[in-house]
């Protein structure tokens, strides 16, 4: 019992700091995550992050994917940069640092790197029906607000949605749009994007997902063609001539 | 007919056996084999972009479903448990969830309107109204059939429950559809007519009110929060109304006309002695029985809560609904002594629960799964709605898509939330004002009137074996016909007169 509180109000303490580090020195505009899942269950990821910083002094946080990532490239303002860029794991959260200092303004910065075991299959699936499920979320754990958030989950080629069974904005049946969208594009893999408005502290982002190979079996086209063809021969009483028949034109 | 020959009971559970025709054959013999190609392009093709996997599957699984509904290779309800396991083994719903739609409050809410419409035939009501409605109103099949319309036109601002209107009605339907020589087993189009015409009625006059069904309710809530009208109960209704009356009497018109010709016989009662004889059958029954006000009374008692639900917050601190209003008189008419039924007494077509549980299953899955979002997008994209087309191409594409759109997604409700919102965003892609398009969409969503599976009334109708599928089909696409002409007609008339269109 003392260690939940004990760990409650480290927790406390932890997020009290970082949101005191933060307030107002930077207004992130928009985070834009693409993550691209590959057939080893390693994950590229691109994020680009609008940023306009108010403090010259501050250092940038910003939600990040659980894991370690590796060969971290980045940009700022469309030019290669030294950033220096440290992923942080909380037990609940993983974060980015960006320690370098920025002059105030506007700023874009792009980053890319590698989650290796980002997805790990056998826990993954299959299921039923040979469906695997995934979930992607990202939490905001500074008081920062994040303009727009938008992340868009791509599968590895020959793999598609095959059900979303949640989503960070929640989905209601009422709601006239699902916050996410589905697309297909030409190289072959399926994506979905969901955004986010006004993230606020503690809000998150996410998806949880089924997804299967789009390979389909050739069994069932033959089951089907052989039950067509058994109906076509065991009711071909239908279209020859039948006494119980109704004959239309003399009805 | 021998008076005595006349069916003044129901039997619903049992099917009818009609010889099919050589046409209805044909149908059945080149329905399964269409309805599995249908299946196989659309389950096996690449799955497009923005659909689910589950979705693909959803749509393969009801478009078989529907061809074979219509051609009916099986009996219908043979297709829905078909349809229910293809959902399920091709992955389009689950298991739980396609189990699960025979506890919805649909299939409840169909059982126990059965049940109270069998009270009505055992304590005999249903014959004393129909023989008196036949004797006021049955010198001409014209008359009698226009009797039910207004009737319908009379109940659909008091009763919003399109089942509780068709309970009502249906057993005084089948003893005239059975005086005028229609039955299920040898229906004739007097039968045709009456049943058709008040399938219509039903569906059509909701929209001739807001509070006529919930999917004008969602839809007037969005056309608000979207696209920033707000629209009242007259505004609707003087909108809306005159057109469901031009609607009905035209389709009152073209049906004994045209579409199934009421021959000179069928016009008048097929019953020996005629109007002699049914005048003589009700003196014969005497005063009010008992039975008969004990009918009234549960009938009447159930009839208030349903059209006074909007209040019963206020009275009693909750609302209940249409379906728990129908379990309160069902279970008075199960007590003994106070009651009127047992148990062998409640006629209840199972196998219309069960076609009725296949639709449903069909329709929930394509929603759940996001397939009829999909397609209606789709269709509207595929059209070029969205590439700056006169208004007036607009609004009539937007009035046949919303009126036939029906065929395929089986709840009004859904259809609301679905196609209400799309409509309004293009209105406002387009520089339109929302209303000049959302509202006339919306005043097509309970048109349900082409197939047994698009609205539960259709279903109990349907049920009677007084019309098949394909007079549902053929009667209805006419009229819905008929509706999207009328509709833009009133776009450049009564619309523009009340500035709902420019």
């Amino acid at each position: 019992m003392m260690n939940k509180k004990y760990h409650i109000i480290l927790h406390l303490s932890f997020l009290i700091i970082c949101a005191l580090s933060n307030v107002d020195a930077q207004q992130i505009k928009l985070i834009d995550e693409d993550v691209k899942i590959n057939d080893d269950g390693s994950a590229n990821i691109k994020l680009q992050l609008d940023v306009k910083i108010e403090n010259a002094s501050s250092m940038i946080k910003i939600p990040s994917l659980q894991g370690n990532p590796i060969a971290i490239n980045s940009q700022l303002d469309n030019n290669l940069s030294d950033l220096v860029i440290n992923q942080k794991n909380d037990e609940n959260y993983s974060y980015f640092e960006i320690y370098n200092q920025l002059p105030i303004g506007e700023h874009s910065i792009v980053m890319e790197y590698v989650l290796p075991k980002f997805m790990d299959w056998e826990v993954a699936g299959p299921g039923e029906f040979l469906a695997y499920e995934f979930g992607i979320k990202l939490d905001n754990p500074f008081p920062t607000q994040i303009d727009t958030f938008n992340l868009t989950i791509s599968l590895p080629k020959g793999w598609n949605y095959h059900k979303i069974i949640d989503s960070n904005p929640i989905f209601r049946d009422k709601d006239p749009q699902p916050p996410y969208k589905l697309f297909n594009t030409d190289d072959g893999r399926a994506y979905a994007n969901i955004s986010r408005t006004d993230m606020k502290f503690k809000d998150s982002i996410g998806l949880t997902f089924l997804f299967k190979s789009t390979s389909k079996s050739i069994f069932i086209i033959i089951v089907a063609v052989i039950l067509a063809v058994l109906y076509m021969i065991f009711f071909r009483d239908l279209i020859i001539n039948n006494k119980n028949d109704i004959d239309e034109n003399k009805e | 007919m021998d008076p005595n020959a006349i069916n003044f009971d129901t039997n619903l559970n049992v099917i009818p056996k009609r010889p099919p025709s050589k046409g209805e054959n044909r149908l059945k013999f080149i329905g399964f084999p269409l309805g599995i190609i249908l299946f196989l392009v659309l389950y096996l093709m690449p799955t497009p972009s923005g659909l689910t996997m589950e979705g693909q599957a959803a749509i393969a699984a009801f478009i078989a479903a529907l061809t074979w509904w219509i051609t009916e290779p099986f009996p219908t309800y043979a297709t829905s448990l078909i349809l229910m396991a293809l959902l399920v083994f091709f992955n389009g719903w689950t298991e739980d969830q396609v189990l699960g739609v025979f506890g919805l409050e649909v299939i409840w809410l169909n059982i126990f309107a059965f049940i109270l419409s069998s009270t009505l035939v055992k304590s005999q009501l249903a014959k004393r109204f129909a023989l008196w409605i036949g004797l006021k109103f049955g010198h001409s099949s014209y008359t009698i059939l226009g009797a039910f319309i207004v009737l319908q036109l009379f109940l659909a601002p008091f009763i919003p429950a399109t089942t509780a209107r068709t309970v009502m009605v249906l057993p005084v339907m089948l003893v005239i559809a059975s005086i005028y020589g229609s039955t299920s087993e040898k229906r004739n189009n007097f039968g045709i007519n009456l049943f058709m015409q008040n399938l219509q009625g039903i569906s059509i006059f909701s929209s001739g009110f807001i509070t006529g069904s919930t999917c004008n309710i969602v839809a007037v809530a969005f056309i608000f929060e979207m696209g920033n009208h707000k629209i009242y109960y007259s505004d609707w209704m003087i909108a809306s109304l005159p057109i469901t009356i031009i609607v009905m009497a035209i389709s009152w018109w073209i049906g004994p006309k045209f579409l199934f010709k009421v021959s000179k016989s069928e016009q008048k009662p097929q019953i020996k002695g005629g109007f002699d004889v049914m005048k003589k059958m009700l003196d014969e029954m005497g005063g009010f029985t008992r039975a008969e006000a004990k009918s009234a009374t549960v009938f009447l008692v159930v009839l208030f809560l349903w059209a006074t639900d909007r209040y019963h917050m206020g009275w009693v601190g909750f609302e209940i609904s249409a379906v728990m209003a129908a379990l309160i008189g069902v279970i008075v008419v199960f007590l003994p002594k106070i009651g009127l039924l047992k148990w062998n007494d409640a006629d209840i077509p199972w196998h219309v629960m069960i076609f009725s549980a296949g639709a449903y299953a069909g329709g929930l899955a394509l929603f759940d799964s996001g397939a009829a979002r999909w397609v209606v997008g789709k269709a509207f994209t595929m059209v070029g709605l969205d590439s700056g087309l006169d208004f007036w191409i607009v609004y009539s594409i937007i009035i046949a898509f919303s009126m036939y759109a029906h065929l395929f997604f089986t709840s009004k409700t859904m259809r609301s939330i679905v196609m209400i919102p799309i409509i309004i965003a293009i209105a406002q892609q387009l520089g339109f004002d929302p209303i000049s398009l959302a509202l006339p969409a919306a005043f097509t969503l309970t048109w349900v009137i082409t197939l047994p599976t698009n609205a539960k009334p259709n279903l109990i109708l349907y049920s009677t074996g007084q019309f098949s599928i394909s007079d549902n089909l053929k009667y209805g696409l006419t009229v819905a016909t008929i509706g999207v002409i009328v509709m833009i007609v009133a776009g450049f008339t009564w619309f523009r007169w009340l500035g709902i269109t420019p």
